[in-house]
């Protein structure tokens, strides 16, 4: 068991190592050297190789490297050539919009998807089946940017109840705050819903055909609580597995729907940040949303050994 | 149940951008689009492809003005009166022609992106399922790497150091789909690995790379050709995306997202100058998904039965 | 040409002069799921004369089909050798294996796994010929529907048929014909009739006595059940839990067994007849032990109603009772000296001849 998870953990390091070199490798092949963004492009030579020095960039792209990785062990992602902030606190300080705007999204996509799921499965074949993942379908294909457009025109255009742009904390007033997530929540959560949806059904169908349900049947148990008692339950694995990954990819896949709906979290800051030419900033970001991603795959991946002991023994085989 | 390791298998490498539609996700997405499905559907489907296809080929030669020419009043909106059905755009241009020029860029980079990177993807993972050991431990930690880097930032590097083109767009999007298949690549070899006609070949003597390009490969091409469509409705929705945001190709040349962006403004007024750019994308995902999908069905059974 | 030695490392049972394969103390063992190490196959020594039929017989997991694949490297094993025509497979690689390959062929339990569901029967059997490049496209085309006829099957008619077209039995057909078509001088068995219908093992164990005959095949036959063992072997070996526990030849064992755990084998046959009372007596009890941790001594003594201290204390060696039979056995059902217990009472199937069966 631990030797289980001792392995995915050493996967983890070379997987990291080189996801940060190629960060860094990536951003300072982007030309156009941010002396310029900081002193205006009036600045003489002299004036920049002075910044250079100050940001350290005239040391070779290895020491930088080092010198960033240690950084980064520390804590200390660097700091923001825009606004001389340790990038580090200003991730952190826009994290809690992304996450709950993340976490918002997938629960509201979870409750609505497994009781469908459930639905489907049960009664396959039916009209509400066929109609329900048609829409499925047709909300797959939609691109994100697309329904954010369309509920911000439906909900904050012609029928004006919610606002399109800004951001109230929770901190300052739950209610308030609702207000202004739910529409970018609800647009994460439709990308998501047809997805979960049709995973859990697929699960469903396999696990209602098998032999303990049909003796449940026969031992009269009423249909409810086999479907959400007995049935559910082993249906559920691939889905946590889904909904687990599906976080952390949506950490930083929150972008287009930050972008639309004005929300001070991580992926308009990225956004900010490139047209800023700040690209100590954007390093933070992708290695940040990078080491999310790794972490929460591994601890799906353990849970998951943990949930079913036969993928233990077939990574260790 | 779903396989679990083949539901871990594939990962969505463009899911920030708004395209949520491959990866294990569309694995999940059996026999979806409830009337959409069926003969109906991908018949559809494939006449929807074939119009445009066909359009984009021939609109150099087209009997139309041109992309940038303005054909009328800005905002003519659509109709039977308006100049060439789909009326104008917010300058006066031809919404049709635009569209239609618009289709080559997206088509272009949908297929050709992913049709490299089936190619590289499945030589990667086939090698590594085949071969294991430190083969494999190499590659998929590559292939992990790969898919844990923010995909926003590999496409932004990589149109920031080679210009806003049609030829960096494919190749980031190349870049970015390798390791969907080669994980995908990966996960059917090691299934197919271990069925017992790949045994029997290796026991009569068969060396690796032949087993390999007659054993395994032929039962793997197709599962990922049928996924490989999925992946082109995910790359198109990603570059629309791109283009949304003005990180794609740039003005004044035509694309989906990019009349998308330049009709928001006028949303409240005129909103077909977003929902008509709009619905052609939206079909065309759709369609290459059923596309897709049906394929996988069809042949899932198949293999289910053997 | 059988010579027996009394020796106790284990070879005593192997015999002198020509033989077609010789393995040596082949030892085969793999990691478990629990942690421990499986020991698949422990010390065991065997060798095939050519032209003769050896059945390998025992319960499931008691590593006779580790044994046959670990002649063939599948998986290499762990100790041992295995020497065919002057050459130590144990230390061939690359193209020399591949090579040697082409004349030590098997077949597998399951046909239709066997068969690549994408391709097409005539290329499967023409496949090895292809690889080696041995003939013009005629002459392979030739050999093929040769080959295909000399198995029982219409090369005109499941020729251009893909696997899952085909019953098992025809599945089973092609194997053989594939492993055939490159003239082995060696066809190991595995269990090549165990999934198949009863109507049609015997028409498959008739099909591979046929060509045994026609191609100058020298059987390794695997199987759990000794019914068909006696049909069609030569030779019987009895394995239990990685270790060999009878050799002779196939009459001598059935009509006297002497270990214990061939006798309870034997036992076990049904008889088809309503009015014989299958005899419970001496037929054994308990589970197999854990091929992990196997008991130590002789391997069999937990399930053994003959077992004392001596057979937990050592490890009994192999040694001919008789011309030809070697039991390893502390306390075997009889020894040279005479019976010490009566022979089996079961009515073992008569006839090592064909069964004949109508069908496909």
């Amino acid at each position: 068991m631990w030797r289980f998870i001792g392995g995915k953990i050493l996967h983890l390091i070379p997987v990291l190592l080189l996801v940060s070199l190629a960060v860094m490798i990536l951003i300072n092949l982007i030309p156009g050297n941010p002396a310029y963004a900081i002193l205006g492009t009036q600045a003489t030579p002299s004036q920049v190789r002075i910044v250079d020095a100050q940001l350290g960039l005239n040391k070779p792209l290895v020491i930088r490297y080092i010198d960033w990785i240690g950084g980064i062990l520390h804590g200390n992602f660097g700091t923001s050539l825009f606004t001389q902030q340790p990038v580090f606190q200003t991730i952190i300080s826009r994290l809690p919009v992304t996450l709950e705007l993340a976490l918002l999204g997938e629960i509201i996509a979870l409750v609505i998807a497994i009781p469908l799921g459930v639905l489907t499965a049960y009664k396959a074949g039916s009209l509400i089946d066929r109609s329900s993942r048609t829409v499925a379908a047709l909300l797959v294909s939609a691109p994100g940017f697309l329904t954010g457009l369309l509920l911000a025109y439906i909900f904050g255009v012609k029928i004006a109840i919610l606002p399109v742009t800004g951001w109230v904390p929770l901190n300052q007033g739950v209610g308030e705050n609702l207000r202004y997530v739910l529409l970018p929540a609800i647009t994460l959560a439709l990308a998501q819903i047809p997805i979960f949806m049709q995973l859990l059904r697929a699960d469903m169908i396999a696990t209602l055909q098998e032999d303990f349900v049909l003796a449940a049947r026969a031992k009269g148990l009423p249909t409810r609580a086999i479907l959400l008692r007995h049935a559910l339950r082993p249906s559920m694995f691939s889905l946590l597995t889904l909904s687990g990954v599906a976080l952390g990819t949506l950490l930083g896949g929150t972008v287009i729907v930050e972008s639309i709906f004005s929300l001070p979290g991580i992926g308009s800051l990225l956004i900010e940040s490139i047209f800023n030419k700040d690209f100590i900033t954007v390093q933070g970001i992708a290695m940040f949303i990078a080491l999310a991603y790794v972490f929460i795959n591994i601890v799906v991946d353990i849970g998951y050994g943990v949930l079913d002991p036969r993928i233990r023994r077939r990574s260790t085989a | 149940m779903s396989n679990p390791e083949l539901v871990r298998a594939d990962a969505d490498p463009l899911m920030g951008l708004g395209g949520p539609v491959t990866g294990w996700q569309a694995r999940a997405l059996r026999g979806s689009a409830g009337l959409v499905r069926g003969r109906i559907g991908v018949t559809l489907a494939l006449g929807w492809l074939v119009v445009i296809i066909c359009l984009a080929l021939l609109a150099p030669v087209l009997p139309l003005p041109a992309y940038f020419d303005f054909v009328g009043a800005p905002k003519v909106a659509l109709g039977l009166h308006a100049p060439y059905l789909l009326g104008t755009d917010y300058l006066g241009r031809s919404v049709l022609v635009r569209l239609i020029w618009g289709t080559r860029i997206s088509l272009t980079v949908g297929l050709l992106a992913v049709f490299l990177g089936m190619i590289i993807g499945l030589a990667v993972g086939m090698t590594a399922g085949f071969f294991r050991g430190r083969v494999e431990a190499v590659l998929t930690v590559f292939i992990d790497a790969a898919l844990a880097f923010p995909p926003l930032i590999l496409l932004l590097a990589i149109t920031a150091v080679l210009q806003q083109k049609l030829s960096t767009l494919i190749i980031a999007f190349t870049l970015l789909t390798i390791p969907s298949f080669a994980r995908l690549a990966r996960a059917n070899t090691l299934a197919i690995a271990q069925r017992e006609f790949v045994l029997a070949a290796r026991a009569r003597g068969t060396g690796s790379f032949r087993i390999i390009r007659r054993e395994i490969l032929p039962n793997v091409i197709l599962p990922t050709i049928s996924y490989s469509f999925i992946i082109v409705a995910s790359v198109m929705v990603a570059e629309g995306s791109l283009d949304y945001l003005g990180l794609g190709i740039p003005p004044p040349t035509p694309t989906w997202g990019g009349m998308i962006a330049s009709g928001q403004q006028f949303l409240a007024t005129n909103p077909e100058l977003v929902f008509v750019p709009a619905v052609v994308l939206l079909l065309t995902v759709l369609s290459f998904y059923t596309l897709g999908d049906y394929g996988r069905r069809h042949l899932d059974v198949r293999q289910a039965k053997l | 040409m059988l010579v027996a030695l009394m020796t106790d490392n284990g070879e005593g049972h192997l015999r002198q002069g020509e033989v077609l394969l010789r393995v040596t103390h082949l030892v085969v063992e793999y990691p478990s799921a629990g942690g421990g190490r499986v020991h698949a196959v422990s010390d065991v020594s065997i060798d095939l004369v050519e032209g003769e039929t050896l059945g390998l017989v025992g319960e499931s997991g008691c590593g006779k089909s580790t044994l046959g694949r670990a002649i063939l490297q599948l998986p290499r094993p762990k100790s041992g050798s295995v020497i065919f025509d002057d050459l130590d497979l144990t230390h061939l690689r690359g193209k020399q294996l591949r090579r040697i390959r082409q004349k030590v062929q098997i077949i597998f339990q399951d046909p239709i796994s066997s068969l690549n569901p994408r391709h097409r029967i005539f290329d499967i059997v023409a496949d090895p010929l292809r690889m080696w490049r041995t003939g013009t496209k005629a002459e392979i085309a030739a050999k093929v529907r040769q080959v295909l006829q000399d198995v029982g099957l219409d090369p005109d008619a499941v020729g251009r048929r893909r696997p899952f077209e085909l019953s098992g039995g025809q599945c089973q057909r092609v194997c053989i014909a594939r492993a055939l078509i490159q003239e082995p001088k060696v066809l190991v068995c595995d269990e090549p009739v165990s999934s198949l219908d009863v109507s049609v093992q015997a028409q498959v164990l008739n099909l591979l006595e046929d060509m045994k005959l026609r191609y100058g095949l020298t059987l390794l036959f695997i199987a759990h059940d000794l019914a068909v063992v006696k049909s069609i072997s030569d030779r019987v070996a009895v394995m239990y839990l990685g270790k060999l526990c009878e050799v002779s030849s196939a009459d001598d064992l059935y009509r006297r067994p002497a270990h214990p755990y061939t006798r309870a084998l034997l036992r076990a046959i049904p008889i088809p007849d309503p009015a014989h009372k299958q005899s419970i007596e001496g037929v054994i009890t308990g589970e197999l032990p854990s091929p992990v941790s196997p008991p130590s001594g002789c391997r069999f003594r937990t399930r053994c109603p003959r077992a004392d201290e001596i057979c937990a204390a050592e490890e009994p060696p192999m040694r001919e009772l008789a011309d030809g039979h070697h039991v390893a056995c502390h306390h075997p059902l009889w020894d040279g000296t005479g019976a010490a217990e009566p022979a089996t009472s079961v009515a073992v199937p008569q006839g090592g001849g064909e069964l004949t069966c109508g069908g496909s």
